[in-house]
């Protein structure tokens, strides 16, 4: 299995920019991109709460567990 | 990255540090030039006058030959020194580099100490090894100081591994967000 950030599309819904939603989680708009782009390790629960409450969503609206050949 | 005092404090003990080696260098080979020194020296080391025993020259060989050794190992003490010092210098304090110069200068004092343990018996062995049978000697000694420089060597292995742990830590926590 993999995990599969689903940012991007979340962003969209909410019609809400990277550099937006960096500022107001409070990381950096670099972060937020190699979230995006699931280039990181792991997110820790205080920024994926951060990132819920402010896009309004839960977490499993911004993570998607995919077996490895559907990516 | 270090402040800039403790990188000025860096540089200057990487020069010292080269100075150290330079002066080992030149100054133990010179005093092997002299076999009689060398001689006195390492019956002095055993605690024996001068004339208690002949020295032939393949005993010599091998006391040049293990102060050869000993001045090796301190000099890779001196070496790792002065590279830890260079990852001070260029603010690089908690790197693998640095953890493994640390790492090296615990190993090679703890040789070195191992060594100075092995020293006395080597020494009378050489020493006596012409001697007639029942006048051979093997003498064992262990000082405090062996014991601290031994401290010291397992204590620098051990703040090595650690820091190694603790950037691999770091790695793993920047690769979160």
């Amino acid at each position: 299995m993999q995990i599969v950030v689903r940012l991007d599309v979340m962003l969209a819904r909410r019609k809400m920019r990277s550099r937006e939603l960096a500022a107001e989680v409070g990381i950096t708009e670099q972060n937020i991109s190699l979230l995006k782009s699931g280039k990181v390790k792991g997110i820790r629960f205080e920024t994926l709460a951060r990132i819920c409450e402010v896009l309004d969503c839960q977490p499993g609206d911004l993570l998607e567990a995919l077996p490895e050949d559907a990516v | 990255m270090l402040p800039r005092r403790t990188r000025h404090w860096a540089v200057t003990l990487q020069w010292m540090t080269w100075v150290t080696m330079l002066a080992l260098v030149i100054l133990i080979p010179y005093s092997l030039f002299d076999p009689a020194a060398l001689v006195a020296q390492a019956h002095d080391s055993i605690s024996k006058a001068p004339g208690d025993w002949t020295t032939g020259s393949s005993a010599i060989a091998l006391l040049i030959g293990a102060s050869l050794l000993q001045l090796a190992v301190t000099l890779l003490i001196l070496w790792h020194m002065s590279r830890l010092f260079g990852c001070y210098a260029k603010g690089e304090a908690l790197s693998l580099p640095a953890a493994r110069h640390i790492r090296g200068i615990g190993i090679w004092t703890l040789v070195r100490a191992l060594m100075a343990v092995l020293h006395t018996p080597f020494v009378s062995l050489v020493l006596s090894i012409d001697a007639p049978e029942g006048q051979r000697s093997l003498s064992v000694a262990i000082d405090s100081h062996l014991v601290a420089l031994s401290l010291v060597g397992g204590m620098m292995l051990m703040i090595g591994m650690v820091i190694a742990q603790a950037v691999a830590i770091a790695r793993e926590n920047e690769s979160f967000v």
